[in-house]
C-alpha cells in the first residue's frame, strides 16, 4: 500500500501543472473593432471595399440591363415588364449589409486620433456609399426604415415601421451634401475616384428621380404623403447649376468629329482624359478585371435586341422625326438600316449596328447582317443589334469568351447632368435649358434643340400614357436618344410612371428581308415588322401598374417585423 | 510488362536458389556440428594435460580449446577477475572443469563441442558447495508437421533460451544434439510456437497448429489493451492484412466495406490521385459537420491517410461512448485507433519486400453521339423551345460532308484557307477564328479522347526483429499514382518512413522512440482557374462532338480544352509531415503502470499555383493568348504547422483471489496547434517554363495567418470484473479547449457501460458444444465535440471578439489607369455569440457477441441511438435590416438511430483447404430533434426531419397527346410550377392533394400541397462482404461493399443525367435519345425523317435549349427519382505463395505473387457516367473522377 502514495501523487501532479492559460489564446493576425478605425489609413482602407459594389460591364449591367425597358428585348419577355414578377420570398439581410458595414464607421469614428482633413476624403466616399446604397434600395422598395448607426439583436429599431420615402430621400440627399463637402476635386481624386463633381451629379439624378417619382405617381397606389416635387426639382437644379457653372472638371467628350465623337467616347479603355466622365470604372485584363462586353458587342449579341420604339426615337438628321414605318413598306432588312443610318441622327448608327460597319479590326471582319437566325447567345431577335459601347479597335474585339475586355464602364458622365438639369429645370418651372441641350446636339452634327409638336412624331410617337407638353416630350425623347442603353431607361419609366410604354403593346424589330434569310421566317406584324414576342406575349406586356413598380418586401421580413408595410397589392 | 516483370522474378528466384541453398546448409552445419569426431565422446573420455599458475580465465579456457576440440562459450562480462592455479598433470576434460569451477565459482554446460560458461550462482553459499553440473547429450530427432500432418519444412527448432538449434528439412524431419534437461522451442510463422521439454525421449514429433484468432485476443483500446472477451464498449477490430497489398492510394479508401458502421463519402474531385474518402462512423452526428471519427495512430492523433498502409498492423473502430469516451471531447463520433507494426523482442530478423505494379481504367465511361445525330437531337430541343435550331444547316452540311470524307465540300466553304490540311472545322462567318462546338464540323468522342490508362506502383521494404530487450521495425515505402486522363498532369506521390524502437532499460521500463515520415506531392491541372480543377470533367462532357481538335493547320484548338487542361499550368501540393514521438512504460509494481508520451509534429504544405498563357490559332495562322490565361501569374503558399500533444496516465491492475479484477487509470492529455502560413502572388511570369515568384514581374500581393489553438484533458477508467463474468467499466473526462471563452469552456463527460459473459455461467456448460460464447453488453456515455479545429474557421475560435476581418487581397477596383488593384482593405466585422460552447453526444448501445461451432462461426451485434445536443443552429430570425448573419447558438439536437451486424464464418478443410466468409450489414437514420423554425418552412431543417429526406411531387408520366395537356391543364393550375406554357412530352405533375393546384403550398411542414417526401439521399443498410479462400499455396479473396437502399434527385444542371441543357451545356449520350418528340424530323432537325422520328413513349421529358423550359421538368418528382443502391467489388485477389521447400533453399521465409483487382465491378442503377460513389462535383453529377479499376501484378518477399 506503500505504492498508493505515489499513485495519489501521479495523480496531483497533472492537475498542479494544469492552467486555464493554456487554452486561453487571443487572435494573432486580426484586430478587434474597438482598436481600429484610429487613423486615416483605417478608414481608407474600411471604405475602399465599396467600391466594387459599382457597377460594371460584362454579364448583367450595361448594356444588358436595359432589357428591363422598351428599349431592349431577350428571348424570353421580360418579368417585371410583363407583371409575372414573383413575390419575392427569403430575406432581405445581403442588401442591408453595407449599410449596416457604413454605420458601424461612423458608430466608430470616436476613435480617430487623426485630424479630420487627413482623413475626410475617405470619410467623404463613406457618405457617398451610404446615399448609393439606400438609393439603389429606395429606388426598388420605396419607403425604408431609415438606420444611421449600427443594429444589435434586441434592439428596438429592428422593428420599427418603414419610414416614409421623403425621409429617406433627404436623408441620402443630406449624406450627399455632406459627400459634397468632404470630398476631394476630381483634379486631385480622379476620374476613377469618388470625388466632388460625381457627388453633385448624383445629387442631380438622386433630386431628379424623387421629384418626379413623387409628381408622376401623385394619386396612385404610389402616392408620396407630403409630396413636394418641387422641392427636390430645385435641389437638382441647384445642384447641376453649382456642377455646370462653378470651377470643377468636366464637359464633352467633342474632338471635333461630330460622326464618331459619340460613339468612340463609350468605347475606350482608357478615360481619365476625358472631362466628360466624371467617374468609370477600370477594366484591365493585366489585374484580372477584363470582362466580356466586347466579346458581347463584337461577336456576339447575349440575345440583346433592340426595340422599334428605341431607335423610331431618333430624329432625322435635319432635327425633324423621321418616317419610319414610311420607310419600312420600301426598304427591308440591312436596306431599311443603311438608309436610317445615313438619314438620322448620327446617334442611332452609333447604337445600332448597321451592315458594312467594321466590327473587328484586326481581321477585318465587318458587320453582315443581324443574327436573327442565330440561337443561343447569338440571337438578335429585331435586327437591331447593340452597336453602342463597342470598339472594332479594342484588343479584344472579336475574341471569344474569357473576359478580353478591357472597356472602361462609365458610371457618371456630364451629359446625363445636362438632361438631368433639362428635366429638372423644365419641371420646376417650365423652362427649356436650350444651351445645355445644345452641347449634346452639337457634339454629333444635330441641328440645335427644338421643341417640336407631338403630331409631327407620326407613327414615331410614343405614348406615356398621360399628357405632356411638347416640350418635355422634347427632352424626354432627348433623354432617351443620348442615353441610350447607359442603364437610366429602366428608371426614367419608373419614375415618369409611364407603363404605357410597353403595357399592352408588343415591342417590335425591323422590317425582315426574307431574301437575306432563306432558312428562317420570323413572326411579323402587318407591317412586316419582326414581332418576336406574337406568341409569347399575345396581349403585349402584362405590366401591372398598380403593383410592379415596387419589388415585394420579402415575405420573411413583413412576418419578423409586423411593423412593415407590404408594398401596394403584394 | 507484366510478362517482363514475372520473368525477371522467375529469373531472380533460379539464381538465388542455388546461393541460398548452398548458405543454407551451411548454417545448419554451423549451428549443429553435426560429424564432430569428438562427437560421441563424453568429457570423462577426454584427458589433457594442463598447468597454471596465476593464470587468468580466459588464457585457461584457450589452453584448454587449443588442447581439445571443445569451445568455451562465454560473456566476457560475466567472468570473474578470478585468476586460477592448477598443477600440471593428465585429468579428465570433466575433473579439469571441476577444479576451475571451484575456484572461479562458474557453472559449466556441455552441448556438443561448445561448453558455456556462467556464474554459479549458488557457489557463495558457505552451506553449499560451488558445482559443476555437466549436463549429458542426447541425440533426438522427429518430425514437425501442419495440422494435416504434411511436413513442415523450414520450421525452426532451438534449444529454448539460446540460439543453438536447426531447421527441419523438406520432409519436415529435423536431428539435434541437445543436453538433457534442453526445452525445444519449436516455431513457423503463422503457428503457434510450441515449447516442448524433452523428458527422455529421442524421438519428438511436433504437430503445429495455425495461430488463428483465439478468445484471448487482445484489443487495442483508448490508452490500452483489453482482452476481447472483457470489452463492454462496441469495438471492431479490422486486421492490417486486409489492407496490405492493394492499390489504392489511401488507408480511408482501402476501409470501404470492411468494418460495419463506417460511411463513406467522397468530395467533389471524386477518385482523384491521392483521394482520400471522408469518413463518418455511424451516419452523421452534427448538422454542422465535423463528425468524423477522431483517428489515433499509435496512441496519437494523425491523418491515416498519410500512413503507407502496410505499415498498419490493425485497427480498431470504437464505436459506442463507453469504447470512445477516454478521449472525450474530440471523438463524440467515434474514434479509429490504428496499430502500426512493431517488431518484437527475441525475434530474427525479417526483411519484407513488397511491390506492386498496376494499370488503372476508367469504369463506366460514357460515350459521346455521333456528331450528326449530336447536331439533331440539339436543334430538335432549339426548335421545340425559344432559339430555334442552335447548329446551322450549313454546319450540319459540314458535319455530313466531313462524316463522308468529302472534304472538297469543306474546301469550299467560305475563307477556307487553300492550304489548310484538317477538315475538322472551317473559319467562323465574317471572322478570322476557327469555328468550334456548333460551329465545328468534326465528330468525336471527348471521352474517349481524354481517358486513358495509369501506370501506378508502389514499393515497400521493411526491417523488423528484435533482441531481449530492444525490438525494432523500419519500413520506407513508395507510392506513385497518376490519372487516367491522357492530357493534363494529374498524379500523386507519396513517400513514407516509419521506424519503432523499443526497449527495456530494465525489466520494468520500457522506452519507445517512433519517428514517422511522410511525404506527398499532388500534382494536378488547374485550367488556369476558369474553376475548379473538377472543371475539366464539365468541359469534357460539354465539348461537342462538333468540336475539332485540330484546326485547319493542325494546331490543337483552345476549345479541344486541351491546351487548357495541359499547358494552362499546375497546382503543385508538397506536404511532408515529421512526426516525432517518444513514450516512456515504468512498471515499478506489479500491476502499476506508468505512461507518458510526447509527440511533436510538423507539418510543412508548399503549393504553387502556376497559371501560364496558352494561345490559340486564327485562320490566318496568327496566334492569340487565350483569353482566361493572361495574364500568366503565380501564387505560392507556403504553411508550417507544428502540433503536439502529450498523454501521461497510469493505470494500476489488481486481483483479489483471481476473482475480483479491478483495473483504475486516469490521465492527461494536453495538445496545442500553432499554425503559420504565408503567401504570395505575382503576375506576369517572364519565362512560362520557370514559374517562380522570382521569375515574374507584377507587384506581390503577400498574405500571412496565424493561429494557434490548444486543448487540455483529464480522464480516468475503472474497469472491474468478477471471473471474467460479470465486467463493468466506467470513464470520466474533463476537457477545455480554446475554442470558447472563459466560463463555457469546460466541459464534463462520463460514460458508463456493462457486460455480461453468459458462456462462462455454469449453466452454459449444457449448450457449450453449439454456443461457444456469449457475451451481453450495454453502455451509456456521453461526450462533447467543438469541431474540427483543423477545418473550424479562425474566427469561430474568438466567439467573444468583434473582429476587423482584414485581408490582404485586392480590391476589384482600380483608383487610377495602370496603377493595379489597391492591395488589403478592412473588412466588416460580424455578429458574435460569446455564449457559445460544447455541443454533447450522447450513446446509447447494446451489443452481443457470439461464437458457434467451435468459434468457427461468430457473431457481433450492436443497436445503438446517438442524440447530439447543444449543436449550433439558427438563432430566433431577426429583420433582415440588421445585415449580417447571425450568430449561432447551442439550440440543435441531432438524433440517430442503428444497428450494426457482423458475420464471420472461418473452417479448415482437411487436405490444406481452409476459407472465410464475412458479412457485414449497418443501417443508421439520423433525425433532427429540435431545431428553431418556427415556421416549419421546408427550405431549411425542422423538427421531426430526416436527414437526407427529398421532397418532390408526384408524377407519373408525361403530356402523350395535346389533348391530354389541354384536358389536364384545363382542370388544374399548374401556374406556381412555371409561368411557362405546358407542352407535349411534358411532365405531368399531379394534384395529389386535389385542390385543383399543382403547388408547394407554404412550403411548410403543414402546409406543404402536392410535395412528399419521394425519398432519401442517406445511404440505408450498407454492407461489406469478405471471403477468402486457402488451398495448398493459392489464396484467393475478395471483398464487396455495397449500398441497398438510397435515393439520388439529380437537379436540373445535372445534365450527365438529363442529357439536354442549354445548347453549350448539353451532354449527349445514346440513352438521352430516349426522349420525348413528336413532329416529324428533317435532315436537320430530330433523329429520323418524317414520321420516323416519332418517340411519344419515351422516359425523357420533351427537351429545350432554355433552362427555364427544362427546369419545369426537373421539378423534383417521383418518375425521375434514381436508385443510388450499388454494390461493388471493391478488392479481389489471387496469390500464390511458394511452398515452403522451395522457400527453405531460397532461404526465404515467404514469397508470393499475386493478381489484385480494386473496382472490377460495380453494379448500379445509375446512368453511365455516374458513379455510385462519386455522386457529387461542382460542376454537377457525375462530372468528376469516378473509381477507376486497376490490375495489379504484385510480389512480396520475406526474408
Amino acid at each position: 500500500m506503500k505504492n498508493l502514495k505515489y499513485i495519489y501523487l501521479t495523480l496531483i501532479l497533472p492537475l498542479i501543472v494544469s492552467c486555464e492559460d493554456f487554452i486561453d489564446i487571443a487572435p494573432q493576425d486580426q484586430i478587434a473593432a474597438s482598436s481600429f478605425f484610429k487613423t486615416a489609413t483605417d478608414i481608407e482602407n474600411y471604405v475602399k471595399k465599396y467600391y466594387p459594389a459599382f457597377p460594371t460591364h460584362g454579364s448583367a449591367t450595361q448594356p444588358y440591363s436595359e432589357s428591363a425597358s422598351d428599349n431592349m428585348i431577350l428571348a424570353v419577355p421580360n418579368a417585371v415588364l410583363n407583371g409575372n414578377r414573383a413575390p419575392r420570398t427569403g430575406q432581405w439581410t445581403n442588401e442591408w449589409s453595407n449599410i449596416r458595414s457604413i454605420n458601424i464607421l461612423f458608430d466608430n469614428l470616436g476613435n480617430v486620433t487623426d485630424e479630420l482633413n487627413l482623413y475626410k476624403h475617405f470619410l467623404g466616399e463613406a457618405h457617398f456609399f451610404k446615399a448609393w446604397f439606400y438609393f439603389d434600395m429606395l429606388s426598388t422598395y420605396g419607403d425604408l426604415p431609415w438606420y444611421s448607426s449600427e443594429i444589435n439583436i434586441g434592439d428596438e429599431e429592428l422593428f420599427k415601421a418603414r419610414d416614409p420615402r421623403t425621409l429617406v430621400a433627404d436623408s441620402i440627399l443630406l449624406n450627399l451634401d455632406k459627400a459634397i463637402e468632404y470630398l476631394d476635386l476630381r483634379s486631385t481624386a480622379g476620374n476613377s475616384r469618388l470625388n466632388k463633381e460625381v457627388a453633385l451629379a448624383f445629387k442631380t439624378r438622386v433630386a431628379l428621380f424623387e421629384g418626379t417619382w413623387q409628381k408622376y405617381h401623385a394619386g396612385t397606389e404610389f402616392a408620396t404623403s407630403g409630396s413636394n416635387p418641387d422641392k427636390y426639382f430645385q435641389i437638382a437644379v441647384d445642384a447641376s447649376e453649382e456642377l455646370i457653372n462653378g470651377g470643377y472638371t468636366k464637359g464633352l467628350y467633342n474632338t471635333g468629329n461630330p460622326d464618331t465623337d459619340y460613339y468612340d467616347l463609350f468605347g475606350q479603355d482608357n478615360m481619365s482624359g476625358f472631362d466628360e466622365v466624371l467617374l468609370y470604372r477600370i477594366a484591365s485584363t493585366g489585374d484580372q478585371l477584363g470582362h466580356e462586353l466586347q466579346f458581347y458587342t463584337t461577336r456576339r449579341t447575349r440575345q440583346m435586341s433592340l426595340t422599334w420604339s428605341l431607335v423610331t426615337s431618333y430624329l432625322g438628321n435635319d432635327g425633324n422625326p423621321y418616317d419610319y414605318l414610311g420607310l419600312a413598306s420600301t426598304a427591308k432588312g440591312n436596306d431599311f438600316l443603311t438608309q436610317i443610318a445615313a438619314d438620322c441622327d448620327p446617334r442611332l448608327k452609333a447604337t445600332v449596328w448597321i451592315p458594312g460597319d467594321l466590327r473587328v479590326a484586326s481581321s477585318n471582319e465587318f458587320f453582315d447582317k443581324p443574327f436573327i437566325d442565330q440561337g443561343a447567345e447569338n440571337l438578335n431577335a429585331t435586327g437591331f443589334q447593340v452597336k453602342k459601347f463597342s470598339n472594332p479597335n479594342s484588343s479584344a474585339a472579336g475574341t471569344d469568351f474569357g473576359g478580353n475586355s478591357q472597356t472602361g464602364r462609365i458610371i457618371f458622365r456630364y451629359g446625363e447632368v445636362l438632361l438631368n438639369y433639362a428635366e429638372a429645370l423644365y419641371e420646376l418651372n417650365g423652362t427649356v435649358a436650350t444651351t445645355e441641350l445644345n452641347m449634346l446636339r452639337t457634339r454629333v452634327g444635330m441641328p440645335d434643340f427644338s421643341v417640336i409638336p407631338q403630331a409631327s412624331y407620326g407613327t414615331n410617337l410614343v405614348d406615356y400614357g398621360y399628357s405632356v407638353s411638347d416640350a418635355l416630350y422634347a427632352i424626354r425623347n432627348e433623354r432617351r436618344v443620348e442615353l441610350a442603353l447607359e442603364g437610366n431607361r429602366v428608371d426614367d419609366y419608373r419614375r415618369w410612371a409611364a407603363h404605357k410604354l410597353f403595357q399592352g403593346k408588343r415591342p417590335l424589330g425591323y422590317p425582315y428581308d426574307a431574301t437575306e434569310f432563306p432558312d428562317y421566317t420570323p413572326p411579323m406584324d402587318a407591317n412586316g415588322l419582326i414581332d418576336y414576342y406574337q406568341t409569347a406575349l399575345p396581349n403585349g406586356f402584362g405590366f401591372r401598374e398598380d403593383q410592379d413598380y415596387l419589388t415585394s418586401i420579402p415575405e420573411d421580413e413583413i412576418t419578423l417585423n409586423p411593423n412593415l408595410d407590404q408594398n401596394p397589392n403584394w | 510488362m507484366k510478362l517482363k516483370s514475372l520473368q525477371l522474378i522467375i529469373m531472380l528466384s533460379k539464381l538465388s536458389l542455388y546461393g541460398v541453398f548452398i548458405q543454407c546448409l551451411f548454417i545448419t552445419v554451423m549451428l549443429a556440428s553435426e560429424g564432430n569426431a569428438q562427437k560421441s565422446k563424453s568429457i570423462n573420455d577426454v584427458y589433457l594435460t594442463v598447468g597454471f599458475e596465476k593464470s587468468a580465465l580466459l588464457d585457461v579456457f584457450k589452453t584448454i580449446e587449443t588442447e581439445t576440440s571443445f569451445e568455451f562459450s562465454y560473456y566476457k562480462k560475466d567472468l570473474p577477475k578470478a585468476t586460477l592455479s592448477l598443477d600440471k598433470s593428465e585429468r579428465s576434460l570433466a575433473e579439469t572443469l571441476y577444479v576451475i569451477a571451484d575456484q572461479a565459482g562458474l557453472r559449466f554446460r556441455r552441448v556438443n563441442d561448445n561448453i558455456f560458461v556462467d556464474i554459479n550462482k549458488k557457489a557463495n553459499k558457505r552451506t553449499q558447495r560451488g558445482v559443476v553440473l555437466v549436463m549429458e547429450d542426447v541425440d533426438i530427432f522427429g518430425k514437425v508437421t501442419d495440422e494435416t500432418n504434411q511436413g513442415l519444412p523450414g520450421a525452426s527448432v532451438v534449444i529454448k533460451g539460446t540460439s543453438i538449434g536447426t531447421t527441419t528439412d523438406i520432409e519436415g524431419n529435423y536431428k539435434l544434439t541437445v543436453p538433457d534437461d534442453a526445452i525445444l522451442s519449436i516455431s513457423y510463422v503463422g503457428y503457434v510456437t510450441q515449447d516442448i521439454e524433452i523428458a527422455g525421449r529421442s524421438e519428438i514429433n511436433v504437430s503445429m497448429s495455425a495461430d488463428i484468432e483465439t478468445l484471448d485476443e487482445l484489443v487495442v483500446i483508448g490508452y490500452g489493451v483489453q482482452k476481447k472477451v472483457n470489452v463492454t464498449g462496441s469495438v471492431d477490430v479490422i486486421a492490417g492484412e486486409i489492407l496490405e497489398n492493394r492499390q489504392s492510394p489511401t488507408v480511408s479508401q482501402l476501409l470501404q466495406g470492411v468494418s460495419p458502421g463506417l460511411t463513406f463519402s467522397i468530395g467533389n474531385n471524386g477518385f482523384s490521385p491521392g483521394a482520400s474518402v471522408d469518413i463518418g462512423l455511424r451516419g452523421t452526428g452534427s448538422i454542422n459537420g465535423g463528425d468524423g471519427p477522431y483517428v489515433v495512430i499509435d496512441g496519437i492523433p494523425g491523418d491515416m491517410n498519410r500512413l503507407n498502409p502496410n505499415d498498419i498492423e490493425s485497427i480498431s473502430v470504437l464505436k459506442d461512448a463507453a469504447a470512445s469516451a477516454i478521449y472525450g471531447a474530440r471523438a463524440p463520433y467515434g474514434v479509429i485507433l490504428i496499430t502500426t507494426k512493431s517488431g518484437s523482442t527475441d525475434e530474427n530478423i525479417t526483411v519484407t519486400y513488397s511491390g506492386i505494379v498496376s494499370r488503372a481504367t476508367p469504369q463506366n465511361l460514357p460515350s459521346m453521339l455521333n456528331s450528326y445525330e449530336h447536331a439533331r437531337a440539339l436543334n430538335e430541343a432549339g426548335v421545340a423551345g425559344a432559339g430555334g435550331r442552335f447548329i446551322d444547316n450549313a454546319t450540319i452540311d459540314n458535319i455530313r460532308a466531313y462524316q463522308a470524307g468529302d472534304y472538297d465540300f469543306i474546301k469550299s466553304t467560305a475563307n477556307f484557307p487553300a492550304d489548310a490540311t484538317h477538315f475538322e472545322t472551317t473559319p467562323r462567318a465574317g471572322g478570322n477564328s476557327w469555328g468550334f462546338n456548333q460551329f465545328g464540323s468534326s465528330n468525336r468522342d471527348w471521352f474517349d479522347e481524354y481517358y486513358g490508362s495509369a501506370l501506378n506502383k508502389k514499393h515497400n521494404l521493411s526491417l523488423q526483429g528484435g533482441s531481449k530487450t530492444t525490438s525494432f521495425y523500419f519500413s520506407t515505402g513508395f507510392f506513385e499514382q497518376e490519372g487516367v486522363l491522357n492530357y493534363g498532369k494529374d498524379t500523386f506521390d507519396r513517400f513514407n518512413i516509419q521506424g519503432k524502437v523499443k526497449t527495456a532499460i530494465t525489466d520494468w521500463w520500457d522506452f519507445t522512440y517512433q519517428p514517422r515520415f511522410s511525404k506527398t506531392k499532388r500534382e494536378l491541372p488547374n485550367m488556369d482557374r476558369q474553376g475548379s480543377y473538377d472543371l475539366i470533367f464539365h468541359q469534357i462532357a460539354r465539348t461537342m462532338p462538333t468540336n475539332a481538335k485540330y484546326d485547319g493547320y493542325g494546331n490543337i484548338m483552345i476549345q479541344s480544352k486541351i491546351p487548357w487542361v495541359n499547358d494552362a499550368g499546375t497546382d503543385i501540393i508538397d506536404i511532408t509531415e515529421n512526426w516525432q514521438t517518444f513514450s516512456t512504460d515504468l512498471r515499478p509494481v506489479k500491476g502499476l503502470n506508468i505512461h507518458s508520451d510526447f509527440a511533436f509534429r510538423v507539418t510543412d504544405q508548399f503549393r504553387s499555383n502556376r497559371e501560364l498563357t496558352v494561345y490559340d490559332h486564327l485562320v490566318d495562322q496568327s496566334i492569340v493568348a487565350s483569353g482566361n490565361t493572361v495574364p500568366s501569374n503565380i501564387t505560392n503558399i507556403h504553411a508550417s504547422n507544428t502540433y503536439w500533444t502529450t498523454n501521461n496516465y497510469i493505470s494500476y491492475d489488481y486481483s483479489l483471489n483471481d476473482a475480483h479484477n479491478f483495473k483504475l487509470l486516469v490521465g492527461t492529455q494536453f495538445e496545442r496547434a500553432n499554425n503559420r502560413n504565408m503567401s504570395a502572388t505575382r503576375l506576369n511570369l517572364l519565362v512560362q517554363d520557370v514559374p517562380s515568384l522570382l521569375t515574374a514581374s507584377g507587384d506581390p500581393t503577400i498574405s500571412e495567418g496565424l493561429h494557434t489553438w490548444a486543448t487540455e484533458g483529464y480522464f480516468g477508467r475503472f474497469t472491474y470484473n468478477y471471473k471474467g463474468k460479470y465486467l463493468l467499466e466506467s470513464n470520466v473526462r474533463y476537457d477545455g479547449t480554446s475554442r470558447f471563452k472563459e466560463g463555457k469552456r469546460w466541459g464534463f463527460f462520463p460514460s458508463f457501460s456493462l457486460g455480461w459473459n453468459l458462456h462462462e455461467e455454469n449453466f452454459w456448460e449444457s449448450i457449450e458444444g453449439v454456443v461457444n460464447t456469449l457475451k451481453i453488453r450495454g453502455s451509456w456515455g456521453e461526450l462533447g465535440n467543438f469541431g474540427n479545429p483543423n477545418t473550424l474557421a479562425k474566427s469561430a475560435f474568438f466567439p467573444d471578439i468583434l473582429l476587423i476581418p482584414l485581408s490582404s487581397g485586392t480590391v476589384n477596383w482600380i483608383f487610377s489607369p495602370g496603377q493595379g488593384r489597391p492591395i488589403g482593405y478592412a473588412g466588416t466585422p460580424g455578429l458574435i455569440n460569446p455564449d457559445v460552447t460544447w455541443e454533447t453526444s450522447r450513446t446509447i448501445n447494446f451489443g452481443l457477441n457470439m461464437s458457434f461451432l467451435q468459434n468457427r462461426l461468430q457473431a457481433d451485434f450492436d443497436v445503438f441511438e446517438r442524440t447530439t445536443f447543444d449543436q449550433l443552429g439558427k438563432v430566433e430570425a431577426q429583420p433582415g435590416v440588421i445585415g449580417t448573419t447571425l450568430p449561432q447558438a447551442n439550440n440543435v439536437t441531432l438524433r440517430s438511430k442503428g444497428w450494426e451486424l457482423s458475420l464471420r464464418w472461418q473452417q479448415k478443410i482437411n487436405d490444406g483447404l481452409s476459407y472465410n466468409i464475412g458479412v457485414n450489414f449497418y443501417d443508421n437514420k439520423s433525425t433532427i430533434v429540435d431545431y428553431l423554425n418556427p415556421t416549419g418552412t421546408l427550405s431549411d431543417h425542422y423538427e421531426g426531419k430526416v436527414l437526407g429526406e427529398i421532397w418532390g411531387y408526384t408524377a407519373n408520366d408525361l403530356y402523350r397527346t395535346q389533348q391530354e395537356v389541354d384536358e389536364y391543364t384545363s382542370t388544374v393550375d399548374l401556374s406556381d410550377l412555371t409561368g411557362l406554357s405546358w407542352n407535349t412530352g411534358d411532365v405531368k405533375y399531379e394534384d395529389t392533394n386535389g385542390d385543383g393546384m399543382v403547388n408547394n403550398g407554404a412550403n411548410t411542414v403543414t402546409d406543404h400541397g402536392d410535395r412528399s417526401v419521394i425519398g432519401n439521399t442517406t445511404p440505408r443498410l450498407q454492407y461489406g462482404i469478405t471471403a477468402s479462400l486457402n488451398f495448398k499455396g493459392f489464396d484467393f479473396s475478395m471483398l464487396w461493399k455495397g449500398v441497398a437502399k438510397r435515393d439520388l434527385w439529380f437537379g436540373s444542371g445535372d445534365n450527365i443525367f438529363w442529357g439536354f441543357r442549354t445548347g453549350n451545356q448539353s451532354s449527349l449520350f445514346p440513352h438521352h435519345l430516349d426522349y420525348f418528340r413528336d413532329t416529324p424530323g428533317d435532315e436537320y432537325t430530330g433523329l429520323a425523317e418524317g414520321d420516323a422520328n416519332f418517340n411519344t413513349g419515351a422516359y425523357f421529358p420533351r427537351p429545350y435549349l432554355n433552362n427555364g423550359q427544362n427546369d419545369k421538368n426537373r421539378i423534383s418528382n417521383t418518375r425521375y427519382l434514381q436508385s443510388g443502391a450499388y454494390i461493388r467489388l471493391q478488392n479481389v485477389q489471387l496469390g500464390y505463395n511458394l511452398p515452403k521447400d522451395v522457400l527453405s533453399k531460397l532461404s526465404l521465409q515467404r514469397v508470393r505473387v499475386y493478381v489484385s483487382g480494386e473496382n472490377l465491378f460495380t453494379f448500379s442503377g445509375l446512368p453511365v457516367g455516374i458513379d455510385p460513389v462519386a455522386v457529387s462535383s461542382s460542376w454537377g453529377t457525375g462530372k468528376t473522377y469516378g473509381a477507376d479499376r486497376i490490375v495489379s501484378l504484385g510480389l512480396t518477399v520475406t526474408y
